[in-house]
């Protein structure tokens, strides 16, 4: 019963993680590749608080204060670099992330990393987590639903179409933007906490590429702006490299067959369906 | 100890350069920036550690099979994103690159192994010039960077390849439009800067142990040097280049308690400092809009 609750606790973080990939990559169109940075801040922050001495609660809002914090200087990086510079900048800002959290080992651990990081009185076993974590997910679908049918989903939608015709509308695309981000930073910095009471141990791989790679794949299969697709993407996308554990590969290479998966079931996703979800340009 | 610092930088931004110079080549014709370059250059290092260990070829194989591998992967990097490029989509060909990278990291980590693997044996060798010290593989890397440069040179001021390729950059429709194969052009320096990307992977590992990520953070000091010298002027990535290797170098040579790890986190820093009051880079090109 143990795997199927872990198995079930990965979904719905992944679930919170991805509503920020599927705001801003899919249905914004910005390309933000510093999700996995969000995911271990939220982790490192909160853990780190309650080793300094600070209780749950207080530790819990002063690490959704600072992912807030973090997500505005993503957005400023987003408003004045250009597209690809800003994405290229967020993937640099995983590698510097990385660098920082083995470096700074007096306040992270380094590369031997925290551990005995015990779960919160009301989520004691992986059974009343998971339900937690239930709960919170359902909570961030409905409000991600609420906010694609308010006006602000519809610029969301318009910002990916056109920034010049959103600022020609009186609504300020760089504002939209920047709002998704931040927003996308704050989720991920929960799915991170929420991951973390899970594993109870953090060190420098709990955030890195292979999350990044796995939510971006939900990102491009779930382009179209609803939430079922979206569940639908991140079931799929959680439980698809399972797979592979009934094949007799080594326990060495399962990791990097993981990657493989997700990085080419991406090239496959954006290669095929690309088409189908991005706007037509017209050439005149 | 300042001299023998200034010969590391020099030495780490000249690996920086050539690399930069590549993604600044394939921007200019293609404005894709390929994420996936610097996997290719670990797998062309991979590949000459195959040659040279496993196979244990004569040189001719060691040429070959390098060189092979870094063509195949030009045409590969090529296929994926010239769709994109054709149809001006090209934040889902620097995706398609990137998951491109990663792929390569993973066979690597598959087929080899996570662990370090070093291509030569023992201590690598260094030239004493008085207090002085050049390790040979930086030797190596200055030399590979001047031959490329001076190549760079040649075709774009003496061929008419080079006044394509100027052309193509300038503006690909009306290149496109007076019967130039833009296609063929940029199939030529996808191979081409695969080519020299791969030189860099195995001249770095005659310095360093090779490992699969290896290829990630090469490419981004390439990538955030090409940002910060603003990707319109090649100037701006040459001066960028050596900034981004000697402030890092001095800081942790001179600053006591911090371990070179850090390299990367001030890396960043600058960058993020110059980017925010320079947006468009250190040099860019003045453009009119309508």
């Amino acid at each position: 019963m143990g795997y199927l609750y872990t198995q079930i606790a990965r979904f719905f973080e992944t679930s919170m993680l991805s509503v920020g990939v599927h705001i801003t990559t899919s249905i914004a169109g910005i390309f933000f590749f510093g999700f996995p940075v969000a995911f271990s801040f939220g982790a490192y922050a909160l853990v780190i608080l309650i080793k300094n001495g600070f209780t749950l609660w207080i530790a819990f809002i002063i690490t959704i204060l600072l992912s807030v914090l973090l997500g505005l200087i993503f957005s400023l990086l987003y408003r004045r670099l250009s597209n690809d510079g800003f994405a290229v900048f967020t993937f640099a800002s995983v590698l510097a992330f990385d660098s920082l959290i083995k470096s700074w080992d007096s306040l992270t651990g380094g590369v031997l990393g925290i551990s005995g990081i015990s779960r919160p009185s009301f989520a004691r076993t992986l059974v009343a987590l998971v339900i937690l974590q239930g709960i919170l997910a359902i909570c961030v679908f409905i409000f991600e639903y609420t906010l694609l049918q308010s006006p602000f989903g519809r610029a969301l939608r318009a910002h990916n179409e056109s920034k010049i015709f959103l600022d020609a509308t009186g609504i300020p695309a760089s504002g939209i933007g920047s709002f998704a981000i931040t927003l996308a930073v704050v989720l991920s910095a929960l799915a991170g906490i929420l991951a973390i009471w899970r594993i109870q141990f953090l060190d420098p791989s709990f955030g890195g590429i292979a999350i990044l790679l796995q939510i971006l794949t939900i990102g491009i299969l779930a382009m179209k702006p609803k939430v079922s697709g979206l569940i639908l993407s991140v079931l799929c996308i959680v439980l698809l490299p399972e797979i592979l554990r009934f094949f007799p590969f080594p326990s060495s290479i399962m990791g990097h067959l993981r990657i493989l998966f997700y990085s080419v079931l991406l090239i496959v996703l954006v290669k095929q369906l690309s088409t189908r979800y991005t706007s037509k340009k017209r050439f005149i | 100890m300042i001299v023998q610092l200034l010969i590391y930088s020099f030495i780490a931004g000249t690996q920086v350069l050539i690399l930069a110079l590549g993604l600044f080549t394939i921007y200019s014709v293609s404005k894709v920036q390929h994420l996936a370059l610097g996997g290719i250059a670990a797998a062309v290092a991979y590949a000459f550690y195959f040659a040279s260990h496993d196979a244990a070829l004569p040189l001719w194989g060691l040429i070959a099979v390098p060189l092979l591998v870094a063509i195949l992967l030009g045409i590969i990097s090529f296929w994926l994103n010239e769709s994109f490029t054709k149809r001006q989509e090209y934040l889902l060909a620097l995706l398609v690159s990137f998951s491109f990278g990663v792929a390569l990291e993973a066979i690597i980590s598959i087929v080899f192994g996570t662990d370090g693997k070093s291509l030569i044996s023992g201590v690598s060798s260094v030239v004493s010039y008085g207090d002085y010290q050049i390790p040979l593989s930086g030797i190596f890397i200055i030399g590979f960077g001047a031959i490329c440069a001076l190549i760079s040179l040649f075709v774009v001021k003496f061929t008419s390849f080079g006044r394509t390729l100027k052309a193509i950059a300038e503006n690909s429709f009306s290149a496109t439009s007076i019967g130039i194969n833009e296609r063929k052009i940029r199939l030529i320096i996808y191979i081409a800067v695969c080519i020299v990307a791969g030189g860099i992977g195995i001249l770095s590992g005659l310095n360093t142990a090779l490992t699969p990520m290896m290829g990630f953070n090469l490419i981004i000091m390439a990538f955030i040097a090409l940002l910060v010298g603003g990707v319109t002027d090649v100037r701006g990535t040459i001066i960028a280049s050596y900034i981004v290797a000697l402030v890092p170098e001095f800081i942790v040579g001179i600053v006591p308690n911090i371990s070179s790890n850090w390299k990367m986190v001030l890396v960043f820093l600058i960058a993020f400092v110059v980017l925010i009051v320079k947006p468009e880079g250190l040099i860019a090109n003045k453009q009119r809009k309508a």
